[in-house]
């Protein structure tokens, strides 16, 4: 009973007024003061001064007593207020306040276990977001971005602080995201569409209203499609060039065939002649079957390469012998630059060879006259900017092709080296090849763990370079 | 309470320009493109199209001078809702012009392009570059990019004197080609017009930033 506050105060009032009207009593019924009205009166002014002197202290003690452990309070939730989530009231009593105080403690307790599990959980979601390859942004019913992941900033090229709090628009920019963004708005269903964005950058759009908890969010999902599209046109060139490769023999040998029936074959001059140049059509088109065939076989790994440690003048000159006669007729230097000292390489001569036979048959064709010059360097000794190239290999020797030809447009440089890719169909057309030599080259390369570059500029002529491992 | 009112409606004028600009973008290559490959059903699209860019831009003005009589804008606010409007203008005869290059494409039939045809679409992708990056300025209030959109002009300006040199040497070679040269220097000079237009929108982001309303000669170089 004693620690409920009614009686903590109750009872000392309880005690003072009993007190002071006991002695106030008692002084009143001295002989001195018996029948005296005077001392009656001034005694009992007195007694009721006391109390009333000692019912204000009291009252200030005992308000103070209940004011502490609010004050204690306003403190603490000041300081949670500021941050501080572990200020707790350490000391309180047994009474309402001490009570009160108890609830609070457990109240902030639960608090802040909460905000820690939401904490953890946003944090798993941030991280989620942050480290997610497709685009995330995050906008409200009226249109205005709230959440923007990294990877949607890159392909948007904005950054969060533009985006945030913005309207969408300025995020999307591009008239068909925003369109299917609008129409998302307008239909509350789902929209999904691919955009090319720019010419190198081509997007999966998906835009999804989620309610939740009664309020509309859009969220807008990019993925990048670039490099899947690169594939597809890649393959999609690859069949066009094959349709287009195996046909042009085709033809060629039809017109012959038509015009030997047509009665060509009774001029046997003319009979001969048609029948060298079908032989020459039927070779080109066995010559295309079969590096295709080459190609896949080495492709798919099935050829076994025959590694030992060969010397690199034995990989280039065999190759090299086979086109001097061409050379001289083109009126073309054919220049071999071989230092002594050269460290052996790890290769299997035969398919190595062959690389080093499709570089100089290209550089020749596209080198009207000038001069095609064959080098091999240690990587040590290369220059920067093909050391740059070889960062991270092991030890290599790099051998390089160099004409002073037509050159390759720097558009067409990083596909050179794909299956019938020719730079320039017209310029290229009359010049023969199957256009499979350096696809066969770089999978060869390849094969021997090695790398296989071009640099050129146009009218002034291209290199070709490729390093092999060391033995 | 009534300042966070305006400013959001300050933020959605923004953006109505924005969807518009963008659409004005997505046009100006689509109807280059269009009339490189003879696409008719694309350019029919993109001149039905016009008139949604034109209620585009009556709802713009509407709601700019809804503003004016509601707000009483003052200073920059006022500047924004001026230069909104005027943009929205400048954007309207744009998609005309784009509407306009479609036109021709539907006269020329399916005849074979002119190979200048490929600069017409350069000239496009210019221009549309040019308007993503004035909208970026209008965004990011940035004057120096806006002079720096505008003195781009002189880029497509030399595209149309290409154009129009390689379209005279094509009726020099073949008189057939006469007709097709004509219109084609007809849709060159749509575009270069539309580059004019994104130039004088630069000039009236320039005042939007600085308050200042000049006319920026060719090729200016920022200050």
């Amino acid at each position: 009973m004693l620690s409920q506050l009614r009686w903590r105060i109750a009872i000392p009032f309880a005690i003072l007024v009993l007190l002071v009207s006991g002695i106030t009593a008692y002084v009143a019924n001295q002989p001195v003061c018996r029948g005296d009205p005077a001392c009656l009166r001034i005694t009992l002014w007195v007694g009721a001064g006391v109390m009333a002197i000692t019912a204000v202290t009291l009252a200030f003690i005992l308000s103070a007593r209940i004011t502490r452990p609010i004050k204690e309070l306003t403190g603490a939730t000041q300081r949670i207020l500021s941050g501080d989530r572990h200020a707790r009231i350490m000391r309180y009593g047994r009474d309402e306040t001490g009570e009160f105080i108890r609830t609070y403690n457990q109240l902030i307790d639960q608090d802040s276990q909460i905000i820690n599990e939401l904490t953890e959980e946003r944090d798993q979601l941030a991280s989620v977001l942050a480290y997610m390859a497709d685009g995330v942004i995050i906008a409200d019913a009226y249109g205005y971005v709230r959440q923007v992941n990294p990877a949607a900033m890159r392909l948007l090229g904005t950054t969060e602080k533009k985006a945030l709090g913005r309207p969408i628009a300025e995020t999307l920019r591009h008239h068909q995201l925003i369109g299917l963004w609008q129409q998302c708005q307008r239909e509350k269903e789902e929209q999904i569409a691919a955009v090319e964005v720019g010419r190198d950058l081509f997007l999966q759009a998906v835009v999804t209203p989620v309610m939740r908890r009664g309020s509309l969010v859009y969220l807008v999902i990019l993925q990048d499609l670039t490099t899947i599209r690169r594939l597809e046109t890649i393959r999609r060139d690859f069949i066009s060039n094959i349709s287009h490769e195996l046909r042009t023999p085709l033809a060629s040998l039809r017109a012959v065939v038509e015009t030997l029936q047509d009665g060509a074959l009774a001029d046997p001059p003319a009979a001969t002649r048609f029948l060298s140049r079908a032989e020459h059509e039927v070779d080109t088109l066995t010559q295309m079957v079969e590096e295709l065939l080459e190609l896949s076989r080495i492709e798919s790994g099935r050829v076994p390469l025959k590694l030992s440690a060969t010397a690199v003048r034995d990989l280039i000159q065999q190759p090299l012998e086979r086109f001097r006669a061409q050379a001289r007729r083109d009126e073309v230097q054919l220049v071999v630059k071989i230092p002594d000292d050269l460290p052996l390489v790890l290769a299997d001569a035969s398919r190595v060879q062959q690389v080093v036979n499709n570089l100089v048959h290209n550089a020749l064709k596209f080198t009207p006259h000038g001069e095609v010059t064959v080098s091999a360097f240690a990587d040590s000794d290369a220059p920067r900017a093909v050391r740059d190239k070889l960062a991270g290999a092991p030890p290599s020797v790099v051998i390089a092709v160099a004409d002073t030809g037509v050159g390759i447009p720097a558009e067409d440089l990083p596909r050179i080296f794909e299956r019938f890719y020719k730079s320039d169909r017209a310029r290229t057309r009359g010049r023969g090849g199957t256009g499979l030599g350096l696809a066969i080259a770089r999978h060869i390369v390849q094969a021997h763990n090695g790398r296989i570059w071009a640099e050129s500029k146009e009218g002034k002529g291209s290199t070709f370079y490729f390093s092999l491992r060391t033995s | 309470m009534t300042r966070g009112v305006f400013e959001h409606q300050l933020e959605k004028l923004q953006e109505l320009l924005l969807i518009m600009s963008s659409q004005v973008e997505g046009n100006l290559v689509a109807t280059a493109v269009a009339l490189q490959h003879a696409d008719h059903t694309r350019s029919q699209e993109l001149i039905e199209a016009d008139a949604h860019m034109n209620a585009a831009y009556i709802h713009i003005e509407q709601t700019c001078l809804g503003l004016i009589a509601t707000q009483q804008p003052k200073a920059r606010d006022l500047r924004l809702i001026t230069a909104v409007m005027t943009i929205g203008g400048e954007l309207e005869r744009i998609n005309d012009y784009a509407k306009g290059v479609a036109k021709i494409n539907l006269h020329l039939g399916h005849e074979p392009r002119l190979t200048a045809v490929a600069d017409l679409c350069a000239m496009a992708e210019k221009a549309r570059l040019m308007l993503t990056q004035g909208m970026n300025a209008f965004l990011a209030r940035d004057a120096a990019q806006a002079y720096a959109v505008h003195a781009a002009d002189a880029e497509i300006d030399a595209l149309y004197t290409q154009i129009q040199q390689d379209l005279l040497a094509a009726i020099l070679t073949n008189v057939q080609h006469t007709t097709q040269a004509n219109k084609l220097m007809w849709a060159a000079h749509n575009l270069e017009r539309a580059g004019d237009r994104i130039g004088n929108i630069c000039e009236r982001i320039v005042f939007l930033v600085t308050g200042e309303l000049i006319e920026l000669p060719t090729a200016v170089r920022p200050p």
